[in-house]
């Protein structure tokens, strides 16, 4: 397999290299690929052949009657020309006889495509000039006779009679022997021309038969290899078994079909087109070798034509008996495979029962065992196929979610389908996908469009048809041309303090001022007053729920102290509103109380704080308050500088 | 016979006793009205006019009759503050100086106090009466 480091980068992404996409590792997991003439050639994205065998799934197993006369019919004419059957010269010609018959009604079938009637004519042509071979070994037999007849005459015409030649020195007796040597060699020139003339017409004869009988062995010869090449050993078989009916000479050589082909007859020929077996196909062994062989003829078949594939064959091809040797064995190997192929289906292992059949099919697409599998077989088969199919397409539209339930729908199918590979690619492509588009909404948060634009082109070019992308581009698209507004909304409502509303929008805020360090802390900073706010709202209103009104009050009084809390807030006011009639006094009370302390009016403060303890007398407000002062005015009182209350 | 002077005799010390302590408790009633008679000159402490206006109030005497509710400080150099709560009203500030350190003041306990505003506007204590 040295060449197979010369061979260009495969068409379908097989190879050592890891796959880089999902597409590229389902057609290598699945698909069997067969290596002609240096290209790649994968078996089912093969369109011809992937027509001719899902027109073969889904038509009814071949059991009609009909089709089984046929079946009969070719088996009686194998058997009625087996070597060793017949007896005598007689029987042999009767049965050659009834075999021809035979022939003539097979070719009948539709399904036979009329290769039985090509054989009979061909068997016709040969016996045709069989007939002509003996007319002129008859002739050359009566020329024969007439050649010996005129060597005779040469031979008498050559002799010299002394009877005739007159004796004596007289002229006269010299001219009669100059007349009578003069005849002589005439006669002996006209002896000679025929004997000539004689001889070549036996030459010229005997050459007609010669080419009489390679012109018909060819004949014959050339049908049986193509037969074969062409996958129909039956008849590549019937073609051998007439052929060694007619000619009984023990001649087994294929050189007549290969001197017709002006093919040499031993050596390879370097010029032919070099068939090399796939790497799945390619079975250590001889018998291995010619079944690859035969597959990629099937192949050749396809793309090419019957002449080019018995062209590749025929330095392959030594014998007929090589030729009959590997039909029946292709034969045998064919019905081997199609119980392969119901042994899988019964363990629901389609996948590999597909592999065997789509084997089989190019193998011996005509044998009765492919043409008889049950059709409730082959739809398996083509459902199988069809999802492969699919999912190939779903893979090349990176429709990830669609092929994510084809790859569960042929895991179910077929049992010995791994998705494992597939289905992590896939997850990993839509896992990249989604990421893409999270890039893109980070990157239109930070306000990079030209970052967001790549990343969405990318998302696109990753998974297409993610449902997220086109939700994502909207809104990605709404917040860039929003952002600039946001941020306006943000400045607008941190001058007025409006916690509520920068917190109700949030989500809108922080992705708008997210490239703004000095928005974002403010944010920030609003976003954890508002929290504060919250909690304080939160307490109060519980305060409020267990009829405590004045510890409601005090909280949100409290909370009004601390600088910076948003008092503004309209929740706030709304609170407080509500419990001001209950709580009129002591609120009155405390802040009488703060405003005279501010004054410094120590006296009138602890007068009003008292008489807010006396409203409330848990009051802590009160009661803080109370302490401030008395620090103020007796500083000298130890226990109120370690005490924060009394 | 004997019965009716028993009774005769019953009458005649019973009488004497009962005079008595009408005239103790004549005269006792009137000591108690003199010393009584020493606050009862100065008006009340105007609480509402204290929490609106102390400074207005600031130099007055004013006798202050309440419960005391707490003891709000306790400085040597100033004596005591109180937070009084006269009848119907809300608690009061009100200073005891350090003269009245010997006096056992606690809450709850009533006390008539003589006070005058002094230049805190903070009631001092003049003078107390249980």
């Amino acid at each position: 397999m040295g060449q197979k480091e010369e061979i260009p980068l495969p068409e379908f992404g097989v190879g050592n290299t890891p796959f880089d996409n999902p597409e590229e590792a389902i057609r290598a997991e699945d698909y069997e690929v067969l290596l002609l003439d240096k290209k790649v050639w994968s078996l089912m994205r093969t369109r011809t052949f992937r027509v001719r065998f899902e027109k073969y799934l889904n038509s009814p197993p071949a059991d009609s009657i009909q089709d089984q006369q046929y079946h009969k019919t070719v088996s009686q004419i194998t058997q009625l020309l087996a070597p060793g059957r017949a007896k005598s010269q007689f029987e042999a010609k009767r049965n050659l006889d009834q075999a021809l018959e035979l022939l003539q009604s097979a070719a009948a079938y539709p399904d036979d495509s009329n290769l039985c009637q090509t054989l009979y004519e061909a068997i016709r042509s040969i016996q045709q000039r069989n007939e002509e071979t003996k007319r002129l070994e008859k002739q050359i037999k009566q020329l024969e006779a007439e050649k010996n007849k005129a060597e005779w005459n040469l031979q008498m015409a050559a002799r010299t009679n002394p009877l005739s030649i007159p004796s004596g020195d007289s002229p006269a007796a010299r001219l009669a022997a100059e007349n009578a040597l003069l005849e002589k060699r005439m006669k002996l020139e006209q002896a000679q021309h025929r004997l000539e003339q004689i001889t070549q017409t036996i030459t010229n004869r005997k050459a007609e038969v010669q080419i009489n009988e390679f012109m018909a062995k060819g004949q014959l010869q050339s049908l049986a290899v193509q037969y074969l090449v062409t996958r129909r050993y039956q008849h590549s078989i019937l073609a051998n078994r007439f052929y060694r009916a007619l000619f009984t000479d023990g001649d087994n050589s294929l050189d007549a079909f290969k001197r017709n082909m002006r093919l040499p007859t031993h050596a390879l020929d370097p010029a032919m087109p070099r068939v090399e077996l796939g790497t799945q196909l390619g079975e250590g062994g001889e018998a291995g070798a010619m079944r690859g062989m035969l597959m990629n003829f099937g192949l050749q078949n396809l793309i090419g034509s019957a002449t080019a594939a018995a062209r590749a064959a025929a330095p392959m091809l030594q014998s007929l008996s090589q030729l009959d040797a590997v039909a029946q064995e292709m034969i045998r190997d064919v019905d081997e495979m199609v119980e392969v192929v119901r042994f899988h289906l019964e363990h629901k292992e389609v996948k590999s029962a597909t592999e065997r059949l789509a084997e089989a099919f190019l193998l011996g697409e005509f044998l009765p065992s492919v043409r008889l599998l049950e059709l409730e077989n082959k739809r398996l088969v083509l459902q199988y196929l069809r999802n492969s199919q699919q999912l190939l397409t779903a893979l090349e539209a990176k429709d990830y979610a669609r092929a994510e339930e084809l790859l569960t729908e042929l895991k179910t199918l077929a049992s010995d389908f791994d998705a494992t590979k597939p289905l992590s690619q896939v997850r990993l492509a839509k896992l990249s996908g989604n990421l893409q588009l999270e890039r893109a909404k980070a990157a239109a948060a930070k306000g990079d469009e030209t970052k967001t634009e790549e990343s969405i082109a990318a998302a696109v070019t990753n998974w297409h048809t993610n449902p997220e992308l086109e939700k994502t581009a909207t809104n990605l698209f709404a917040t860039s041309t929003d952002l600039a507004k946001a941020l306006e909304e943000l400045d607008q409502l941190l001058a007025r303090r409006d916690l509520r509303a920068i917190f109700e929008q949030k989500g809108r805020f922080l992705a708008a001022a997210h490239s703004d360090p000095e928005r974002a802390s403010q944010l920030e900073k609003a976003l954890q007053e508002f929290a504060k706010l919250e909690g304080v709202l939160t307490q109060a209103r519980e305060f409020q729920r267990m009829g405590e009104e004045f510890a409601a009050w005090e909280i949100l009084e409290s909370a009004s102290k601390v600088e910076g809390f948003p008092s503004e807030d309209a929740e706030y006011h709304r609170v407080r509103a509500e419990l001001a009639p209950r709580v009129a006094e002591f609120a009155s009370a405390i802040q009488r109380g703060g405003e005279s302390e501010r004054l410094g009016r120590g006296a009138q403060a602890l007068g009003w704080y008292l008489k807010a303890q006396g409203v409330y007398p848990a009051s802590r407000l009160a009661r803080e308050g109370m302490v401030r002062v008395l620090r103020e005015m007796f500083p000298d009182d130890p226990e109120l500088k370690t005490s924060s209350s009394k | 016979m004997v019965r009716r002077t028993r009774n005769s005799s019953l009458v005649a010390l019973v009488l004497p006793l009962l005079a008595f302590v009408g005239v103790v408790v004549l005269v006792g009633y009137l000591l108690l009205s003199q010393e009584n008679a020493s606050f009862r000159s100065y008006p009340q402490f105007p609480v509402s006019d204290f929490l609106e206006n102390p400074a207005s109030l600031r130099g007055n005497t004013y006798q202050l009759d309440g419960e005391v509710a707490n003891v709000l400080a306790n400085s040597p150099s100033r004596g005591r503050l109180l937070a009084v709560r006269p009848q119907s009203a809300s608690p009061m500030p009100v200073l005891l100086p350090t003269q009245f350190q010997d006096w056992n003041i606690q809450k709850g306990q009533r006390y008539i106090f003589l006070v005058r505003v002094n230049f805190e506007n903070l009631p001092e204590v003049i003078e107390l009466k249980k």
